[in-house]
């Protein structure tokens, strides 16, 4: 379905409800508003209901049902998502609509209202990725263009001269393009930006015509728009216009104003002196007399480039030389926004098809091209490639200079060059994954602990010093409830051992495999120990054992029920 | 042999996880002979774990954990166990936990920082306390710190009163912490103890005890890390078991038996005495206060009775002999104290209970029935045999009035002397659903879902809706075994949830969530848990010699009020006696009423009315009681056409017989049958007759039932007492079992007919769970008649006094007013000009509704309304808004409400609040002008109101949002007639077939019809509801009632009915409902509801409706 919205003049047309005539109409009209003078213009493009309409498209199987989105209603001190707040339904389909399910509801009342009702939770991560393609797509119409809300887009209009000469044509085009999107649209011109908002949720405006059978919705405005066409909206749409109007919707619900009509038709003296300024402005907007500027948006600048090789290269030397000029056109262009790169990508494509990416993390941010090629170069170094390198490409990001250094009068290395350097050589030599900050973790489990970046030791330090102050006491206390040092094997060896089956934890008697072997002449223990008990996935348990072989070793072994017993490490 | 010297138990809040009853019975499971629970912090689980621990045949040791704070801010508590082995060393833990509780700023690590002196830590006397030093006492266990305290300790306790208790958990540290303390111990010649410091009965309870960890902490189980257990060792282990793992300390083993047979004190030694009563500051002796009691009794009884007669000084003489021979003549006095000191303030009372079986109380003046006349059994109340003392409750005006008096026994008995008796908030299940879920880190908003979801308090659908702990609740967790540390596969089997699955899964919480396993497993352990202490309604104790010498005091939440830790069961079980101070809303209201009748010049001694007048049964017979005392819930509404009281009596058997015993019992119809002649009257054996005569054969009180168990079974006194109180012990089925097989064998001894008896046994089965006594009925009964006089002869005052006491009773605010406008009662709104701050009757048929009726006006803006206005009336709206000040909201609120109405130059609500966003301008010019305004000029500034006057539905919804009620017309009727006005429109063949949703309101029966519709006639009504209920004696039906413009329909909804349309019946404030009439006894219309659903409407109305109480 798709909804298109006529001018008045166009309005007596509707007869003929072929999509030809109304394209016609359409050419007409640009036609005539083309001789006038180009008055700004623009266009809003809302998708209704957005956090709804995204869950569904994804979900076809609940279109047909009735569907509500729930969340916890915001805090009114904060207006942000509250974790206490009650929660209520957000958004409704019609399906639910039809139950008398409506916004504001619990979800108890509205599941009384409709026993089939399939509550569904909004999805912020798919929102954000909807929201980017959204703003892709935007770009792709225009330049200067506000993203107002999620979901709610302002597009100016004055830059595309197509669509200033023949605005039907171009939003006809525009909802072409924004078919992959499957996404419902309500596209709306108008004379202010605040106008166009409102316009697109009006429905009082809102004509259907089928296109193509695809869920594009689309509702173009007349530009020269009139306050009548919107006078039945509810008075709440002005919240989605502006932040700065921010009307008091308990006193005006107690002035019987529902409508933005009836807002329109107070005297504008009289409400100022009551609402204050803002309420001028809304009075303002609503007969098309605020003007605002947009808050235009401006994509983040980035720092990637990549080439594809007229010849495949088969040694090191001309990928690096190549590699080096790329690296020096990136680090001018960060040096020109005084920006530095803090971890950069690299991508090379083989003659085979093959691809190889690899993420470096900089222990410092730096514009330095050499130091940064030279990373490269121990990297690649350790690499053997399966072909010929076909391509490569590069990913810089960005981070401002100060931003790594930890403290006023110094930088956190004193030689970042060599530590860089270093650090390659050493992650070249152990393989990915090996080289890194390894961070206690606080459970009972033993050598629980969490590899972190290599670089970011200082501040893991400071979490650790926070992370030992949360440590109960009693976890405290036991840190050093040996005074033998205990060198752990990574990973546990598995091993046999001869255990006396009596009394609920097995006595180890002798050990039968593994690198230590023999009977055991004395053992401290058990000591059972287990956690995470409440899930299923990382539920742990064992229970540990100091014992002495007649060698004199001193082991540390632990038995998993059933029936493994591992030797954790040797005491020293 | 091995006794447990260190446990704790669920009362230690959050920390254990067991019941005390639990470990009890645990310890007796492994032969120990002995234990000792040191709740945190208190004793209040001692009195449990005494009976458990009788029943089982061990002994309950007494003691307590003691936490002291750090000695600087932020510091670590110190934790310190302490035994006691007399008397004495219990009175001085009592002392010691009352002062740290009452006297916090003591014990405030400031304070303690500035004392050098470490006996500040224990500053009142301790002997006979014993104190352990246990490797948990000390936040850091190194050698220096652990030296200090042991040393403090000795010299705080005496060196022979202190042990060092060794405890092994199978943990690596323990090695090292034992042997500083086995070092510490032989330096210092202190004895050591072995213990394993038990928080629960079973290995399988760690995951309670985990979750508690994480509710204490506030954290998630996710995030608790090493707050958490490390294994499952900390469970009450068996006497093998504990020399097995103390193989190499058998001196400590041998230690803790010594100083378990050392440990001579239990609660059996507790010596708890009744103040005796003072006069003129002095405390008289037995013989005074009997001589005392003698000379008040009967100077009561010739105001009471005239002269007195012969029978009535035999009753005298005779309960006086009982009461002075049992010494409990001080008692008396000083309830009679209570009473006298609450006359004295012209504060309204009635004792109501047991205490109304007794001649003396009567005398006294503590209850207004009189026993002599009618018969009542006083062995009720008081007998030669019975261990515990009598109870007696008495009723007060709820609110300023009730406290005036509780502060007057506080500050009597003070310092220390009298307390209000414990209240033990347990885990419930949107408590402990919400708690653990939270602990589980699921979202909030799934718990918020749930606690929404749930049904009705009383609804047998709802799993685990289980107020007390269950008799097995230690056997509770049968699925983890005992082998492994963590079992493996079914660690959290599927329970049949039931009802709850539904629930759960429209929470948003689905059924394959890796944690909802676990969510179910704890939700069902944490139930009955307790949560912590609140304070119980009215039970005061009281006690001469110091109350912190019986119990530990702590303060309440409310001000200048302390607790005991005990709850009142407790109390009860030790011999305690306790006085109800409840409070009544219906006293308030008649005590409202008659000071508003005596402004009027209509002065009235409710002692005095007639109790035999027409008009007021009249009034009981056609059931026209809303807003009356006991008989104004529907189902008395029901039964008061078929009964058609026109005695006293009847008034009494009716209030007795709408209760949840004799309607499980299947009393209710057989005496309305034997009433009304359509059934002969039985008197199950020939020698009830003069018991049960006067309710035709019909067991209704407990006194019938007792006099039935002593004629039939020849119970004695004592025995008759046992049978009173496991007919009133809600919690154990064991101890009415107990009863029942002594009485059928006493049958049985005396030849009594099988048949006989097995009606006996039912009668008293049927007052298991819900016994009334014939006294408590007649109290009640007394109001009853009181309030449905006043509303019969003094409707205006009557509605005045209940209107200024609300929240009480069935019926919203909103019931009452459309009740006494079916009176002819005129009801104004609130009027700035006209109201004062109570609803005030203005003549017999007018009343002017108070300010306080207003929402969310603050007290000080109405006080200076009604101080500014005294002065001089208000000339109109801006001088109101000048001179009151009220803010932003108040105004809003006063102009939406109509309450400025009537000020000059306002013409409707909207105009005062287009005029209330502008504040007047404060000079002297524009009042001056004002006050020349004349009508002309005044109605032109209304002509400038640019906002069109509110409409009848939306005066309607502004009533309710701002007073929860409205003066103008019902709900109902104004949605009615829209409606019609929208079907017509519907109807005309230009819109016919768009009018699916519009509702035909000629298809739709009033409450008024519902007489003239015939049994089993289909019927679709509408109405707003103003009550359900769900008794746990229904069996899952619910019933409602529904009321419009024209009256209150009954619905009687099905168990079935109510399961498909749950939500749409506990949510929705108006229902459309179809089903069939039931015409029943008494020609009572009853719709039987087979259908439900939700009104559409156009308006949100803030209504309240008396749910599920």
């Amino acid at each position: 379905m798709r909804k298109f919205f006529l001018p008045p003049e166009r309005k007596r047309l509707r007869g003929r409800s072929t999509l030809k005539a109304k394209k016609k109409a359409a050419r007409l009209y640009s036609l005539r508003s083309s001789t006038k003078k180009a008055l700004p213009l623009y266009a809003s493009f809302q998708v209704p209901l957005f956090s709804l309409a995204i869950l569904l498209r994804d979900r076809p199987d609940l279109i047909s049902g009735p569907v509500a989105l729930v969340c916890c209603a915001p805090d009114s001190d904060t207006s942000t998502p509250s974790t206490t707040a009650k929660p209520v339904i957000l958004a409704v389909n019609h399906e639910a609509a039809r139950c008398r399910v409506t916004q504001g509801l619990s979800p108890t009342k509205a599941l009384a209202r409709c026993p089939h009702l399939n509550l569904i939770s909004s999805n912020p991560a798919n929102e954000c990725l909807h929201q980017d393609a959204l703003r892709e797509y935007l770009a792709s119409l225009g330049s200067d263009f506000e993203e107002t809300a999620m979901g709610v887009f302002i597009l100016d209009l004055m830059s595309i001269p197509h669509a200033m000469k023949f605005p039907g044509e171009w939003v006809e085009q525009a909802l072409r393009k924004a078919t992959p999107l499957r996404l419902p649209l309500d596209v709306a011109l108008a004379r202010t930006p605040d106008l166009s908002i409102l316009a697109g949720q009006s429905p009082a405006l809102r004509h259907t015509l089928r296109f193509n059978a695809d869920p594009i919705f689309c509702m173009a405005q007349h530009p020269t728009f009139a306050i009548q066409h919107i006078d039945s909206q509810p008075v709440h749409s002005l919240n989605c216009v502006s932040t700065e109007i921010t009307l008091e919707a308990e006193l005006l619900s107690l002035w019987g104003i529902e409508t933005l009509g009836q807002l329109a038709s107070l005297p504008r003296q009289g409400l100022a002196e009551r609402l204050g300024p803002e309420a001028k402005i809304a009075h303002d907007v609503l007969h098309g007399k605020h003007h605002r500027l947009l808050r235009l948006h401006r994509p983040p600048e980035r720092f990637n480039l990549s080439q594809q090789l007229e010849y495949p290269i088969e040694t090191m030397e001309p990928l690096l030389f190549a590699l080096h000029r790329g690296l020096r056109t990136l680090c001018s262009r960060l040096q020109s926004s005084q920006r530095a790169a803090s971890s950069l990508r690299i991508t090379l494509t083989f003659d085979d098809g093959d691809l190889y990416a690899h993420k470096i993390e900089l222990p410092e941010p730096t514009c330095d091209s050499s130091l940064l090629l030279r990373v490269i170069q121990t990297h690649l170094s350790t690499i053997h490639a399966p072909a010929p390198a076909t391509g490569w490409s590069l990913h810089l990001t960005s981070a401002s200079h100060e931003e790594k250094q930890y403290h006023l009068f110094k930088r956190s290395l004193k030689n970042s060059r060599r530590f860089m350097n270093t650090l390659g050589r050493i992650n070249a030599l152990l393989g990915p994954g090996r080289l890194g900050t390894p961070f206690l973790l606080d459970t009972h489990r033993p050598d629980s602990f969490q590899m972190k970046g290599a670089l970011c030791s200082e501040k893991l330090a400071v979490k650790g010093e926070q992370n030992e102050c949360t440590l109960s006491p009693h976890y405290r206390r036991i840190q050093n409830s040996t005074s033998l040092p205990l060198s752990r094997f990574r990973p546990t060896l598995p091993i046999h051992v001869a255990s006396d089956p009596e009394g609920r934890f097995p006595r180890p008697l002798a050990l039968l495999s593994g690198p230590y072997c023999g009977p055991v002449t004395k053992s401290n223990g058990p000591f059972p120990i287990s956690g995470h008990w409440w899930d299923p996935e990382e539920r742990w348990q064992q229970v540990e054992w100091d014992i002495q072989l007649t060698s004199n070793a001193l082991l540390r072994i632990a038995y998993h029920p059933p029936d493994n017993w591992v030797l954790e490490g040797i005491y020293q | 042999m091995f006794t447990e010297l260190y446990a704790r138990s669920s009362f230690s809040f959050l920390r254990g996880a067991s019941h005390p009853q639990d470990l009890i019975q645990r310890a007796a499971e492994l032969n120990y002979k002995s234990i000792a629970i040191l709740d945190h912090m208190g004793v209040y689980g001692s009195v449990q774990a005494h009976l458990a621990a009788r029943r089982h045949g061990i002994r309950a040791l007494v003691g307590a954990t003691v936490e002291l704070p750090g000695r600087c801010p932020g510091g670590s508590p110190l934790e310190i166990p302490v035994l006691v082995d007399s008397t004495k060393g219990y009175q001085n833990l009592c002392h010691l936990l009352t002062e740290i509780h009452c006297c916090s700023e003591v014990f405030s690590p400031d304070a303690l920082s500035n004392n050098s002196e470490t006996s500040v830590f224990f500053p009142s006397h301790t002997e006979g306390i014993i104190a352990l030093l246990t490797p948990e006492s000390l936040p850091s266990l190194d050698r220096k710190t652990l030296l200090r305290v042991a040393l403090m300790l000795g010299r705080t306790f005496g060196k022979q009163n202190v042990y060092i208790t060794l405890t092994r958990h199978h943990n690596r540290s323990t090695d090292r912490i034992n042997r500083l303390l086995i070092d510490l111990a032989q330096s210092l010649k202190i004895p050591l103890l072995a213990s394993n410091a038990p928080l629960f009965s079973h290995r399988r309870c760690r995951l309670l005890a985990d979750c508690f960890t994480c509710l204490r902490h506030h954290t998630t189980l996710d995030d608790a890390g090493t707050l958490l257990a490390s294994n499952s060792e900390r469970y009450l282990k068996s006497p093998d078991q504990m020399s097995a793992l103390f193989g190499d300390q058998q001196q400590a083993l041998i230690n803790t038996e010594i100083l378990s047979e050392r440990l001579a004190f239990t609660l059996d030694d507790l010596k708890y005495q009744f103040p005796s009563y003072h006069e003129n500051g002095k405390s008289l002796t037995l013989e005074e206060e009997a001589r005392l009691l003698r000379k008040l009794t009967f100077r009561g009884a010739r105001d009471r009775y005239g002269k007195i007669g012969i029978k009535v000084r035999q009753q005298l003489e005779h309960e006086l002999s009982l009461i002075i021979r049992l010494q409990f003549s001080g008692y008396f006095l000083i309830v009679w104290e209570i009473v006298e000191f609450a006359k004295s303030q012209g504060i309204l009372c009635q004792g109501r209970g047991s205490a109304a079986n007794s001649a003396v109380c009567y005398c006294l003046g503590i209850t207004a029935c009189d026993p002599v006349g009618g018969g009542l059994l006083f062995e009720r109340f008081l007998s030669e045999n019975r261990r515990s003392w009598p109870d007696i409750d008495i009723d007060f005006p709820s609110g300023e009035r009730r406290e005036a008096v509780i502060q007057h026994v506080f500050q009597k008995y003070a310092p220390r002397g009298a307390a209000m008796t414990a209240n033990v908030i347990t885990y419930r299940p949107k408590s402990a659903f919400r708690e653990i879920s939270k602990v589980l880190g699921l979202p909030d908003s799934i718990a918020t879902r749930f606690s929404s979801l749930i049904s009705s308090p009383h609804s047998p659908d709802t799993t685990g809706d289980r107020t007390n702990p269950p008799p097995d609740a230690g056997k509770k967790c049968t699925t983890a075994p005992e082998a492994e540390e963590i079992p493996d596969g079914q660690m959290f089997p599927m329970r049949d949830l039931g009802q709850l699955r539904k629930t759960l899964s429209q929470s948003g919480l689905s059924q394959d969530h890796p944690r909802f396993r676990p969510l179910m497993h704890l939700y069902h352990e944490i139930l009955s848990f307790p949560r912590h202490l609140g304070q119980h309604s009215g039970g005061m104790i009281i006690c001469d010699t110091g109350l912190d010498s019986i119990v530990p005091l702590q303060p309440a939440s409310m001000p200048n009020r302390t607790i005991v830790q005990w709850d009142k069961d407790d109390c009860e079980e030790l011999g305690i006696v306790k006085v109800d101070l409840l409070g009544l809303g219906m006293l308030a209201a008649m005590e409202d009423s008659l000071r508003i009748c005596r402004q009027r010049g209509k002065s009235i001694d409710l002692a005095h009315i007639p109790h035999d007048d027409t008009a007021t049964f009249d009034l009981l017979c056609r059931a026209d009681t809303v807003g009356t005392f006991q008989v104004e819930s529907r189902a008395q509404m029901a039964t008061l056409p078929i009964m058609q009281p026109r005695e006293f009596y009847d008034l009494v058997v009716e209030i007795a017989l709408i209760r949840p015993g004799p309607i499980v019992g299947e009393l209710v119809h057989p005496y309305l049958n034997r009433r009304n002649g359509r059934a002969p009257i039985d008197y199950i054996h020939p020698d009830f007759q003069p018991v049960l005569e006067r309710t035709l054969g019909v067991p209704l009180f407990q006194e019938q039932v007792l006099r039935m168990a002593m004629i039939v079974a020849g119970f004695d006194g004592a025995e008759a007492d046992e049978l009173r109180r496991a007919m009133a012990f809600k919690r154990s089925d064991e101890r009415m079992e107990n009863i029942v097989d002594k009485l059928r064998s006493r049958m049985s001894d005396r030849h009594v007919n099988p048949e006989v008896q097995e009606k006996v046994i039912r009668s008293i089965s049927s007052f298991a769970l819900y016994g009334f006594p014939e006294s408590h009925a007649i109290s009640f009964a007394l109001l009853a008649y009181a309030s449905c006089w006043l509303k019969t002869h003094h409707s205006a005052e009557f509605f005045a006094g209940l209107l200024n006491n609300q929240p009480m009773g069935f019926y919203p605010v909103a019931s009452l007013l459309h009740d006494a406008r079916r009176r002819g009662i005129n009801i104004k709104p609130v009027s700035v000009i006209h109201s004062s701050l109570e609803t005030s009757v203005v003549d017999d048929k007018t009343l002017r509704l108070g300010l306080q009726h207003l929402k969310n006006i603050s007290s000080s803006t109405i006080s200076e309304l009604l101080e500014t206005r005294s002065h001089n009336q208000f000339i109109d709206l801006a001088d109101f808004l000048r001179r009151v000040q009220p803010n932003k909201k108040e105004r809003r609120l006063l102009a939406a409400a109509g309450s400025l109405d009537d000020l000059r130059g306002v013409a409707h609500r909207r105009d005062a609040l287009w005029q209330g966003e502008t504040l007047p301008e404060d000079d002297l010019l524009n009042r001056c002008n004002d006050l020349h305004l004349n009508n002309s000029e005044a109605a032109a500034r209304e002509m400038n109101c640019p906002l069109l006057p509110m409409n009848d539905l939306e005066k309607l919804t502004a009533d309710y949002h701002s007073q929860g009620y409205t003066t103008g017309p019902h709900p109902m009727a104004l949605l009615r007639e829209a409606w019609t006005h929208e079907f017509k429109n519907t109807e005309s063949p230009s819109r016919r077939g768009s009018h699916s949703t519009s509702i035909n309101p000629s298809a739709l029966a009033k409450a008024r019809d519902f007489k003239f519709i015939p049994h089993g006639q289909h019927v679709s009504c509408v109405g707003l509801v103003i009550c359900r209920q769900r008794p746990s004696t229904a069996k899952g039906h619910c019933f409602i009632s529904l009321e419009d413009e024209t009256g209150t329909a009954n619905l009687f909804i099905p168990r079935s009915t109510f399961l498909n349309y749950r939500l749409v019946i506990t949510t929705e404030k108006f229902l459309l409902c179809h089903g069939r009439m039931q015409v029943g006894e008494g020609d009572s219309h009853t719709l039987y509801t087979t259908s439900v659903e939700h009104l559409p409407l156009g308006l949100s109305l803030e209504t309240q409706s008396h749910d599920f109480h």
